[in-house]
Order: structure tokens, then C-alpha cells, then sequence
């Protein structure tokens, strides 16, 4: 009797699992959805005040403006949260969806999601001084490694995107041996603000060159915003193609050597910032960039300030790209991609595209990014300065001065036109190499300690990216 | 013939359950580990995916630390384990609080380990100030390549009770009256030892290995707690390696790794089963 009712319960469970496990049978067909991973949730700071991204009110409405344009399509937002241990929970989950080939349709993310984050504090000025990671550590490997889809074809067959207005060379850092598989929507390159007798005696703008001169430079007042990750004035590191570490011992030596003299030049200084100096001209009426002087910038409210000085008092301002071996190197910011196991990928495309359009990358929405510019420079100069720069400073530092009258062109900022070599993701590990240099390099002393120092970091640097 | 149908169909929950949570994943390891890309990208790499992973430095030193922390830390549990085993032997009856006590480390949370090792290790712990009062330099204890013998010692600390336990549970069922007539052919503890105990044990000495494998695997945790990602060079574990390249979305070479580990432990566990089994022939 026993024997029975085990053996009818062990039936019952195995068709219990069976008939579990089948998938319901096809009906109507499902109407399409699109899963659309961005950054977003919210985050307590210190002081009690809440920080969200926000540009995910952009990605909502035009999730809206989709819907309602293709009808009976449902665009699902799904966001990374902010929270340390949400994160970690929605990483893990993220990624085995992606090993399991259940991953979201389209990604529109940023490289760096806390630096954003903290520039998109609400509530408080104060820094957040966040860590976060991404859920794709080095966008540059997941293409190669085939996280997301090739939309050459959409991209290319695309006559709608006034592809003229867009800086072409920075979009085609999402490709790899002719395959489109990511659109780069704002990057960065750092910027070299100086006098035309000072250009002409660097000739280029090679880092070590520039970082030479600092360390001998008269006015420390502008040593201070020196706000490069020093890797986009590296030539390129790795090649994920063959899987070899380009950077030789000697060229990090070098700069190792340079960056030294500069940091020890600058430790005996005592620096104010470059917006200190900034108020002063607001104050004093004086100009930021003196004669001989050099200053650093990434795109920020202090580099069109500055442009917008030097317009009003008709100085003159030479702006340069801060060089790599290779050339000029941009760094991406923020971008979007199309899931490898999209099922859907014209209409992934379709949501994908739209931040490339106008509305997104400036107009509307434009001063929602912050430090980066548009892939989208035609128009972007004016918009630059009326709608990013105005959110930031104008309301409040603009106001009866000069600066509120002026206007810049593109003519100002021709640099947004500068031809760019090469793009480049920054990898997640960087920061914390670049840290590592930072609180070692005045140590080093000798050229045996400085090449056993670049040895070891150049064993991490293959050890990161091989793992 | 109805009996075994019964036997199949009793049997059919567990092995379903075997093979839904461990065959069908581990069939998807084994796919992973052949291709590259993943959803639509998803190509057929075969081997390439072995070759490139075992020319990674990091996945060799990996496994090699992996391998040094069982060829150190297996033998020295078994032997240590053993030893208790043996000297508790007698009192086995007796002494359950000794028993209970040797347990207790097996029980601890890991938050509550990794406490007591940066309570003990940590620069500013109970070692370093013991070395400062002896006048020695101090150690670094969790980050130089001491680190490595900081976790043998936590592995052997935290395991060796549970050891003992599984072969004092294996001592326990020897027979008594082979022991009595040993005595009266006027056998010496060490002839006892050789010939009585050691054959008698081989099967209770697999298991106690296998479990202590698993718990050697297991330690991963506190390694982990102690030295995050990247530990010193000294103590980067496979699982490192395989954890890491889960957060990199590496899944090709995580997959490869997982079934080189797995040859591994599958090629040791069957060498010795095959010892063992060699071993216990006598019986027959």
C-alpha cells in the first residue's frame, strides 16, 4: 500500500514538472516590446537629499512618444538602480539574462554612470563621491566579444538622420572590422586653451611635451584644472583583436617621468582653481588665460566661460586638443547599443536612433548631459551655450555681466570640428590604475624604480583586460 | 520486472531534479565553452576558446595558486584530521563536548571569520602586536605573499573538525575483536596502525577528502572577503578568475575554466576512488 501511494506521489510530482514546464500553447501573437536598459533610480545623499539621473524623464517620454507612434508596440524603461546593493543584485541578474540570451533590446548607457549621477545631484551641491559599476566594464571588449548586434544596415540605410550634422568620425568608434554595433552619443576630449605665441612654441600637444611645460610654468594659478584621465593622451592600449598590450615599457616610463615633474612642480605651488580665478574676472574684469599660460579643460560650464571671456574682452584664445601619439582621442561618454539576442532589431534600432535626433542631443534635452559633446555638432555650439551652459551657471553668474550678452558660434568653437584618430570606451579598471599612479608617482624617484613601476602596471593593465 | 519500474519511477524525482539543476546547466557550460558571442552573435569557436584561455596569465595563475592551495592544504587536513581522529578514537564514546567543540568552527558565519582574521592579521591585530613585542618588523600579513598561509591556516582551522568527525565516524565501526587478537599476537600500535586501521579506512579517508575538496573550494568566500576582486598575486583563485570574468561578461572563458576544474577535480577524485577501491579489495 505504502509502495502505491510513494509511487502515485512520485507520478504526480513528475507531471506536475512536465506539465509545469511546457509553455503555454501560441495564441494571438504577442504584441512587440521593447526592454530599453537605462541609468535611473534614486539615491539618498548624506545630507538627506535624493540624486537622479536625469535624463531618465527623457528616456520616458520618448518611450510615450514611441508608443504612440508605433502603434501596438510597448516600450518597457528598465533602469540601473543607484543603490549599492539594488546594483550588485540587478548586475548579476543582468548578466546572466545576457549568458542566457534573455538580455534587454536596446542599452543606452554611460561610461561612466557615477560621474554623471554626481553631476545630476538634486537637492544639494555637494559631491556624492559615488562608485558604480557598469554593467558592461569595457564596452570596447563586449564588441568584440559579441554583446550587441550589428545595425550597420539600419544605420546605413538611416536618410533620415542628417547624418552631415553628425561628427561621423566619433560615431564610427562603434564599429569593428566594418560592423556597426554601437552609436557613441557624447564624448569628450580634453582641451588646451592658450595664446597663439604659446601654441607655436609646442608645435603639437603631445602630453609629456604639455606636462613639461607645466611643471615649468610661471603661473600657477592655472596648473589646477588639469582635468584629463591621462589614458585618452595614451596611444592605444590593448588590441582586443589579437589580444595584445600595445603600450610599451618606454612610453610609460616617459610619461610616468613627466607626470612626476609635473605633480612634484606643482606640490610646491600653491594653486587656487581655475574657478576661483574665473569669479575674479567677474569681479576684477581680468582675463583666465594670461600671456604664456596654458589651461586644461574637458567640456564644462569653466571651458565655455572661458571662450565666452575671451569673446567679450577680444582676447585672444587658441584652442587645441590635448594629443596622444596617435592623434587626438576622444572619449566616449555615454552610448547606445542593440542587444545581441534583440529579437527585434529594426524597431530597437528605431527607439536607438532617436538620441541622435536633435531634441535629444540638444534643444529640449540638451541640458540634461553634462561635460560632454554631442556627437550631433551641427547647431551644437549655440545650443552649447543658450541651453547646457545657461542650466548650469548662467542664472546665477551671468547675470550683470557681459557674458549675458554674448552668443558663440561655431566659428568659437571650432574645436568641436577638429578631426578625431581614435575613440575610445574608458574600461572600468582605469580609475583605479590611474589612482594607483597618482598616490605612487612622487615616490618614485630613480628611472629603476619608475620602470619597475611601469612594468608592474603594465602586468595589471593585461591581467585587467584578460580576465 | 515491476519492482525495477517501481525502483525507475521512485528513483525518477531525484534524477530529474539531478538533471535539471546540475546535467542541463552543466551541458550548458560545456556549450558556452565552445562558442562565442551570445543571443544572435552566438558562434560555433571549438577549441579556440581553450587555447586562449589557458594563454591567459591570469587564468595560469589562477589555477596554479588553486592547485598549490590543495596540494598544501589536502594533505595537511587529512593528516592532521587523521591524527585527531586517532588520539579522540578511544573517548569517542566519552567525549561528545569535545566532539561538539571541534565542530564549532564549521559552524561560524563567514562575516564572523573574516572578523577574526583581520582581528588576528589585520596591521594593526594580534600578530603584528605580538611580533612588535618580541621586537621583530612587522608583517603584512593579509596582502604579501603570507597571505596564502594565513587562508591554509583559516581552511585548516575552519575544516579539520569536520574531518575528524567523518573519520572518527569511519574508526568507530572497526571491529573490536580484530584489535583483541592483534594484542594477543603481541602487535605494536604501529603494526595495528599499518595493517589493522590504515587498509580498514581508505573508503572513510575518500570521503573525508572529497568533503574537504568541496570545503577547500568553499574557502573561497572568506578569501574573497579578505582580499576583494584582486587579492595579492599570491592568493588569486580560480574562482577569482571565474567571478571576475562573469562581471567582464566573459562567459566563454568562465565556462572553460569551469570545465578544466572540473577535469581536474574528476581526474584527482577518480584516481583516487580507483586507489581506493584497489584498496579495499582485500575484503573480498
Amino acid at each position: 500500500m505504502r509502495r502505491r501511494i510513494a509511487l502515485i506521489m512520485a507520478v504526480t510530482v513528475l507531471l506536475v514538472c512536465v506539465l509545469g514546464a511546457q509553455q503555454s500553447e501560441p495564441g494571438e501573437p504577442e504584441a512587440p516590446t521593447l526592454r530599453v536598459l537605462v541609468e535611473g533610480g534614486q539615491r539618498s545623499s548624506t545630507d538627506g537629499g535624493t540624486a537622479e539621473y536625469r535624463q531618465l524623464a527623457v528616456w520616458r517620454s520618448l518611450a510615450k512618444e514611441f508608443e504612440a507612434e508605433h502603434e501596438g508596440v510597448t516600450v518597457l524603461i528598465e533602469t540601473l538602480p543607484t543603490g549599492e546593493e539594488e546594483r550588485e543584485i540587478a548586475l548579476k541578474q543582468l548578466r546572466t539574462e545576457i549568458m542566457a540570451g534573455t538580455a534587454p533590446d536596446v542599452y543606452l548607457l554611460l561610461v561612466d554612470a557615477a560621474r554623471e549621477l554626481d553631476l545630476n545631484v538634486l537637492l544639494t551641491g555637494e559631491s556624492m563621491d559615488l562608485q558604480m559599476e557598469p554593467l558592461f566594464r569595457d564596452v570596447e571588449q563586449s564588441m568584440h566579444d559579441g554583446q550587441f548586434l550589428d545595425i550597420s544596415e539600419y544605420f546605413d540605410n538611416d536618410m533620415e538622420l542628417d547624418k552631415e550634422d553628425l561628427n561621423l568620425q566619433v560615431l564610427d568608434g562603434g564599429c569593428v572590422s566594418g560592423a556597426r554595433y554601437v552609436l557613441p552619443l557624447r564624448y569628450t576630449v580634453p582641451i588646451v586653451a592658450t595664446d597663439s605665441t604659446t601654441a607655436l612654441s609646442f608645435g603639437d600637444f603631445q602630453l609629456t611635451t604639455v606636462l613639461g611645460t607645466l611643471a615649468e610654468q610661471t603661473d600657477p594659478r592655472l596648473f589646477s584644472d588639469f582635468p584629463f584621465t591621462y589614458f585618452n593622451c595614451f596611444p592605444a592600449l590593448y588590441d582586443y583583436e589579437r589580444e595584445k598590450l600595445l603600450f610599451s615599457e618606454d612610453e610609460l616610463v616617459d610619461f610616468l617621468r613627466a607626470y612626476r615633474d609635473y605633480k612634484q612642480a606643482t606640490q610646491m605651488l600653491e594653486l587656487g582653481s581655475l574657478s576661483t580665478v574665473l569669479l575674479s574676472y567677474r569681479q576684477e574684469g581680468s582675463f583666465p588665460i594670461e600671456d604664456g599660460g596654458l589651461c586644461f579643460f574637458l567640456l564644462n560650464s569653466n571651458f565655455l566661460d572661458t571662450v565666452a571671456i575671451a569673446k567679450t574682452q577680444q582676447k585672444e584664445l587658441q584652442l587645441h586638443t590635448l594629443q596622444a601619439a596617435d592623434g587626438t582621442v576622444a572619449d566616449i561618454t555615454f552610448w547606445g547599443a542593440v542587444g545581441s539576442s534583440c529579437t527585434q532589431p529594426q524597431l530597437a534600432y528605431e527607439f536607438l536612433r532617436l538620441a541622435l535626433s536633435e531634441d535629444v542631443q540638444f534643444g529640449n534635452y540638451a541640458d540634461l548631459w553634462a561635460e560632454s559633446f554631442p556627437v550631433r555638432t551641427g547647431g551644437a555650439a549655440q545650443s552649447l551655450w543658450a541651453d547646457e551652459f545657461a542650466y548650469w551657471t548662467g542664472t546665477e553668474l551671468h547675470s550683470g555681466t557681459k557674458l549675458s550678452e554674448v552668443e558663440l558660434t561655431k566659428k568659437d568653437l571650432a574645436i568641436l570640428d577638429e578631426p578625431v584618430t581614435r575613440v575610445r570606451f574608458a574600461p572600468a579598471w582605469e580609475s583605479d590604475v590611474q589612482q594607483e599612479i597618482d598616490s605612487e608617482i612622487l615616490t618614485l624617484q630613480s628611472e629603476e624604480e619608475l620602470s619597475t613601476f611601469a612594468r608592474q602596471l603594465l602586468s595589471e593593465i593585461t591581467w585587467l583586460i584578460q580576465e | 520486472m515491476k519492482k525495477k519500474l517501481e525502483t525507475f519511477f521512485m528513483l525518477l524525482p531525484l534524477l530529474g531534479g539531478c538533471a535539471v539543476f546540475y546535467l542541463v546547466p552543466f551541458g550548458l557550460v560545456v556549450r558556452y565553452s565552445l562558442v562565442r558571442g551570445s543571443g544572435q552573435n552566438e558562434h560555433f569557436a571549438g577549441l579556440s576558446n581553450y587555447r586562449r584561455v589557458m594563454a591567459t596569465e591570469a587564468f595560469r595563475q589562477s589555477f596554479g595558486n588553486t592547485l598549490k592551495f590543495l596540494a598544501v592544504g589536502l594533505p595537511l587536513i587529512l593528516l592532521l584530521s587523521y591524527a585527531i581522529a586517532l588520539l579522540l578514537w578511544r573517548q569517542a564514546g566519552q567525549s561528545r563536548l569535545v566532539r561538539s567543540v571541534f565542530l564549532l568552527p564549521y559552524c561560524m558565519p563567514i562575516a564572523g571569520t573574516t572578523l577574526l582574521l583581520n582581528l588576528l592579521f589585520s596591521e594593526t591585530g594580534l600578530a603584528n602586536k605580538l611580533l612588535a613585542f618580541l621586537g621583530l618588523p612587522l608583517a603584512d600579513w593579509l596582502k604579501a605573499p603570507f597571505a596564502f598561509w594565513v587562508c591554509i591556516l583559516l581552511y585548516l582551522w575552519k575544516n579539520t573538525g569536520y574531518s575528524v568527525m567523518l573519520l572518527l565516524s569511519g574508526l568507530v565501526t572497526l571491529s573490536h575483536e580484530q584489535f583483541e587478537a592483534a594484542n594477543l599476537d603481541g602487535a605494536t600500535a604501529l603494526q595495528k596502525f599499518y595493517y589493522l586501521i590504515t587498509p580498514q579506512m581508505w573508503s572513510s579517508v575518500f570521503f573525508a577528502l572529497t568533503f574537504s575538496l568541496i570545503n577547500a573550494f568553499q574557502c573561497f568566500r572568506e578569501i574573497f572577503l579578505i582580499g576583494g576582486e584582486h587579492p595579492d598575486e599570491s592568493l588569486y583563485m580560480l574562482q577569482h578568475f571565474l567571478n571576475n570574468g562573469f562581471q567582464n561578461l566573459h562567459y566563454d572563458r568562465l565556462s572553460v575554466a569551469s570545465i578544466l576544474l572540473f577535469l581536474l577535480i574528476f581526474v584527482f577524485l577518480g584516481a583516487f576512488y580507483a586507489f581506493t577501491v584497489q584498496k579495499g579489495r582485500y575484503r573480498e
